[in-house]
């Protein structure tokens, strides 16, 4: 695996072992976070508690990284007091990267359907078929963009819901892709904010569902609320109701 | 004698499904058909009268229904309950007796629900009554799984998300109906794929039916030529409802064990297709398409592991053939030439 010389000291402590773990390049390895140290305690604490008795302690470190890393943390948390002090404010340490995607990429999508050339084609194919092909719109290559593009966000979206929940299996998109369908009728068809907002409510009342009124539930409550608002506003929350010319 | 247009196409629609009976059931006596398809004959028809259905929802009425899923399940398992409860409160031993009367049973609820699900469903156009059948269909599956019935003596306990119910346990939740009496027969299925044809088909040639296809066609005509929209689309809805339920009731009494979860969103995905391929609006084309796609996976079975791949390819190859201008030119040239005409009641629905 590329590490030279790998020595491992075992020292006993209250309830387990404590291993010394030191190599050539092993420092490096380990990282800014101690991830790899923390596998490597974790697989071990796996092996040695298979078997029926008192837990089994087992704590890994090389070179003084954790008693480095809990002064790191120390500091950190020490500097982060030091600037809601100051400032008044909260901070949080890791950015919303989901949110901001979705923000950036529904900004960008209005912007895309409404202002440039390939945007106005697909609305003006969604609208008549007939009408823009005879004003020189491709409405097959049209429809393909359409897909393409569609496809490439459902493609970003699989990847931050795994960022999110780590198992992966082939039939992991089906639900979301219901929900998905749901969620952009919910803030009505044709309008993009509408979709954003369809789906950031539809996800909080399922989580709030699920957690406070019935767990088995949750799905059907989802799918009620769908129902109720529809009711009311046949179009969806941001929907423009569609008027038939006679 | 000439015949007109619709007593061809009925007479192909009960044609195939007797021919195809007969061949079938001498196949049984033969001995020379193999298991996994008699096992496979039940579901077989079960499929067809569901996908019936759906066309006369999607082909003649002209609205997609995401959830008829939903009306099976509520079928199959009030189906389920009403045969036990029959065996053991009512003593009715005799098994056909019990199967006619729990589809009975099936149909009327799953009717029962139609009414229900359609008053707030039918009021939507297009792509949003799509979704609240498909959101209906998710909710009743949920629903399910949280019900537990027992049947003690005589008496039925019936409890939400509470498991400790006294006597036996007909209907346990998550894990839906176990230890379920097998009493679908094949023969029974063809009966009701019979009753299923004579129905459908009855109303479409109607007065109502050809109101059905004015609100499908063109709404507002139809609206201003005084149809009613709102009665004619629920009536093809509700029946299409509780012929679902039959067919579930016959589905669920096939199987030993039944949960809810056999009928997801897939299921009604499923049938949807099966009404696709055959031509929307095309009876016969829904009854040959539902039967070949039920046994395409056994037939298959050739390919192991690439079974539901090929499977796939081959639907998309269909779709494509089937829907080439070329080709369809010159079926229809070969049939027209021929001096009869086998054209779906569903042209309508072309544009």
């Amino acid at each position: 695996m590329g590490v030279e010389n790998v020595t491992i000291d075992v020292t006993e402590i209250e309830n387990g072992i404590s291993l010394e773990i030191n190599g050539d390049g092993f420092a490096e390895m380990i990282g800014a976070k101690g991830e790899l140290l923390d596998s490597l305690q974790y697989l071990a604490s796996l092996v040695c508690n298979k078997v029926d008795r008192e837990y089994f302690r087992i704590t890994t470190d090389s070179n003084g990284f954790r008693e480095r890393r809990k002064k790191q943390l120390e500091e950190l948390a020490a500097k982060i007091a030091n600037n809601v002090k100051r400032s008044g404010r909260s901070s949080a340490l890791e950015p919303m990267l989901t949110i901001i995607a979705n923000i950036v990429i529904m900004v960008a999508l209005t912007l895309f359907t409404g202002r440039t050339k390939m945007g106005k084609a697909m609305r003006a194919v969604s609208e008549d078929k007939g009408a823009a092909e005879l004003m020189g719109i491709n409405v097959n290559r049209t429809i393909s963009v359409t897909f393409a593009i569609g496809s490439a966000l459902a493609a970003i979206a699989g990847v931050l819901l795994c960022s999110a929940y780590p198992t992966l299996q082939p039939t992991t998109g089906s639900m979301p892709g219901i929900k998905a369908f749901t969620a952009a009728v919910f803030g009505g068809i044709g309008s993009i904010p509408g979709a954003m907002i369809g789906g950031l409510l539809l996800g909080i009342i399922e989580i709030l569902g699920k957690a406070y009124i019935s767990t088995e539930l949750g799905d059907a409550i989802v799918f009620a609320v769908l129902i109720v608002v529809l009711l009311f506003k046949p179009a969806g929350l941001l929907g423009k109701p569609i008027s038939e010319k006679v | 004698m000439k015949l007109k247009k619709n007593a061809v196409n009925n007479i192909i629609c009960y044609g195939i499904v007797i021919v195809a009976f007969i061949i079938c059931q001498a196949m049984i006596s033969n001995g020379s058909m193999t298991r996994s398809l008699k096992g496979q004959m039940v579901p077989i028809c079960v499929y067809i009268v569901m996908a019936v259905s759906l066309n006369l929802v999607v082909g003649i009425s002209g609205e997609l229904s995401l959830g008829h899923a939903g009306f099976m399940s509520i079928g199959a398992f009030s189906g389920i309950i009403g045969a036990a409860w029959m065996r053991s409160a009512l003593g009715v031993e005799n098994e056909t007796l019990r199967l006619i009367l729990s589809m009975i049973v099936g149909g009327a609820f799953a009717g029962i629900f139609g009414v229900l699900i359609g008053i707030p469903v039918l009021r939507l156009r297009g792509d949003y009554l799509a979704i609240v059948t498909l959101a209906f269909g998710e909710i009743i599956r949920n629903v399910l799984n949280c019900f537990y019935f027992s049947l003690e003596g005589n008496r039925l306990h019936v409890a939400f998300n509470n498991p400790n119910l006294p006597g036996t346990i007909l209907l346990n939740g998550p894990n839906g109906a176990k230890d379920v009496a097998k009493i679908s027969t094949f023969p029974a299925g063809f009966v009701l794929i019979l009753f299923t044809l004579f129905v459908v088909l009855n109303l479409i040639n109607s007065r109502s039916g050809r109101a059905i296809m004015a609100t499908r066609d063109n709404r507002i005509a139809a609206e201003a030529m005084g149809i009613n929209v709102t009665k004619y689309k629920m009536m093809a809805f509700v029946t299409a409802a509780v012929l679902a339920g039959m067919a579930g009731a016959l589905y669920g009494l096939n199987f030993s064990t039944v949960a809810a979860s056999k009928f997801k969103f897939d299921t009604s995905i499923l049938v949807l297709v099966f009404v696709v391929l055959g031509g929307i609006g095309n009876i016969w084309g829904s009854i040959v398409a539902a039967a070949l796609l039920t046994v395409l996976p056994e037939l298959l079975r050739a390919f192991s592991d690439y079974r539901m791949l090929v499977y796939a390819i081959v639907l998309i190859l269909v779709m494509l053939v089937t829907n080439n201008p070329m080709i369809r030119g010159l079926v229809n040239g070969l049939f027209r030439r021929k001096g009869a005409s086998a054209q779906a009641q569903g042209g309508g629905a072309d544009e």
